[in-house]
């Protein structure tokens, strides 16, 4: 992400006035902090994960069935 | 600095002594916001309107965005197999779980300024991450591919050939990019997405019976006969309306319009604004078709053959308008889903990503935008492909990688460190575990008839 080069004080006071601190652009290089998964939660993103996984087998299946 | 910066919010932008380094994307982004500060300084209706405005954009669009070529498709199948009965209530209610979920974005993208795909690598860590993003990137892609068959489709009504089709959508789809502005690319695309309510007049023509359409809003009948048909119906219906890349898309949209936590009550609006919208557009679909009910059978239909089964009932500019339904549906939904997978790429890659980006500051994300749609496009022209597979599995495939997608939307909805006062009020959980729960159940229904159909003609004799 590069700085804009040449920005007039009247783009500059702009941005100031009305983006928030953490909405220009490279404010995102600072990541948000890390929250694991845990409990109930891990529990279910992995219930629901192996349930999309074997759901998938079970649309390819069919449509392997419809193809052949 | 802005009102919040002076109020004391805390500064976390990577500020080199303590000058804040400003991009052309910002002071893009800054324009648009300045004339949404100036609008709320007003109090008069003008003001207000002026505001409401300013504001709409992510909500309409992805609403009617998700009114794509595959869920026309899916709405017109409903019509001819099914008639109007159980299945106009069903739409509207699942259009009450997209705003539900969608809401839920808005919120996301206003109070922390990131996308969908960014927070949950973020926050989650990369493994889920992926998992994430390769859901996405499927379902995106097969989405693609379908847009390019139902606007092939669509102008092969009017006798076009396949490649002139998709060189016609690929021209209207880079040519909103050409203003490397959000909210030029935000307007253009909201025109040409009005065009989506061309369903309406075409139900008009077919001369609905409006008794029948009262007594099935009003009843939910006549009840369609329990089976796998109906079932695939249903869980298409689901997945023309709720969907993971809609998740991504108005996050990202969000944040790339600059809303802010000021701004949540007009998002709110533009969601129900745009599933209105989305609704009645396809009742519409709905309706048109409903007069093929009993007289041909639906199954494999692409909007062509549906174009010119309706031809004899509506009329031949009935018909073509249907057609270019078909056509608005894949333009615009291809313009959105490659928007969703340039913004997601963006936001794990850490590169820039947004629509306010002049090419040669966001080559990464207009080539992955790009690249999509065209690998899409190109695969839509390879003969001899059974396409007509993808577009009965895409809708599926949608409803089946929801749920946990809306269980990180949940997480991240509900985080209190992120989420400073905009969290989601109990209410509004249940609301989204009840749209959890009837998609998995959906999913689950859907495996079970495909693994043993009896099992689900016994579950029909309950």
């Amino acid at each position: 992400m590069r700085p804009q080069e040449h920005v007039s004080d009247a783009d500059a006071g702009l941005v100031l006035e009305n983006l928030e601190p953490d909405q220009l652009a490279l404010a995102k290089n600072v990541p948000v902090p890390r929250r694991p998964l845990k409990g109930g939660a891990l529990l279910l993103a992995w219930a629901l994960r192996l349930y999309l996984i074997f759901m998938l087998i079970v649309v390819c299946w069919q449509a392997w069935i419809a193809v052949r | 600095m802005g009102a919040d910066a002076q109020s004391g919010r805390k500064l976390r932008v990577m500020a080199a002594e303590d000058e804040v380094v400003v991009t052309h994307e910002d002071i893009d982004r800054a324009h648009d916001r300045a004339r949404v500060s100036a609008a709320r300084r007003g109090h008069s209706l003008r003001s207000r309107a002026w505001l409401f405005w300013l504001l709409i954009g992510p909500g309409i669009l992805v609403m009617l965005g998700e009114n794509d070529g595959p869920s026309m498709l899916s709405y017109a199948a409903t019509g001819a197999k099914f008639g109007v009965g159980f299945f106009l209530p069903f739409v509207i209610l699942t259009f009450g779980m997209a705003v539900v979920v969608q809401e839920m974005t808005v919120r996301l993208g206003a109070a922390t300024h990131r996308g969908h795909a960014e927070l949950i690598f973020e926050r989650f860590g990369p493994f889920w991450g992926w998992f994430s993003m390769i859901d996405l990137g499927i379902g995106n892609f097969l989405t693609l591919i379908t847009e390019f068959i139902a606007i092939r489709a669509g102008l092969g009504f009017f006798g076009v050939p396949p490649w002139a089709a998709i060189l016609v959508a690929l021209a209207v789809l880079y040519s909103a990019l050409m203003s490397h502005r959000y909210w030029t690319w935000e307007r253009v695309t909201l025109a040409a997405a009005a065009f989506n309510l061309i369903f309406i007049p075409v139900a008009l023509m077919a001369h609905p019976h409006w008794g029948a359409v009262g007594h099935a809003l009003g009843t939910w009948k006549p009840l369609p006969p329990f089976g796998s048909d109906t079932l695939m119906i249903i869980l298409s219906d689901i997945g023309a309306t709720v969907t993971p890349w809609m998740l991504f898309f108005q996050q990202s949209a969000t944040v790339d319009k600059g809303m802010t936590t000021k701004d949540i009550h007009y998002g709110r609006i533009d969601t129900l604004v745009g599933a209105t919208l989305a609704a009645a557009a396809a009742l519409g679909a709905i309706l048109a078709t409903a007069p093929l009910f009993g007289r041909i059978s639906a199954e494999n239909f692409e909007a062509a053959q549906f174009a010119q089964a309706l031809q004899p009932i509506i009329g031949r500019v009935g018909a073509s308008l249907f057609a270019l339904g078909m056509v608005e549906a894949g333009i615009v939904a291809a313009i959105t889903i490659s928007t969703s997978s340039a913004y997601a790429f963006g936001e794990v890659s850490r590169k820039p990503h947004s629509l306010n980006l002049p090419v040669n500051q966001g080559k990464s994300f207009y080539a992955v935008l790009g690249l999509c749609a065209a690998a899409a496009a190109g695969i839509v022209l390879i003969p001899g492909l059974p396409l007509v597979f993808v577009v009965l599995v895409v809708n599926v495939v949608a409803v089946l990688a929801m749920p946990p997608a809306l269980v990180f939307l949940y997480l991240l909805v509900n985080d209190k460190e992120i989420m400073e006062g905009v969290r989601s009020p109990a209410w509004m959980n249940t609301l989204a575990a009840i749209v959890v729960v009837l998609l998995t159940a959906a999913g689950i229904l859907y495996g079970v008839s495909v693994v043993s159909p009896h099992a689900l003609s016994w579950l029909g004799r309950l």
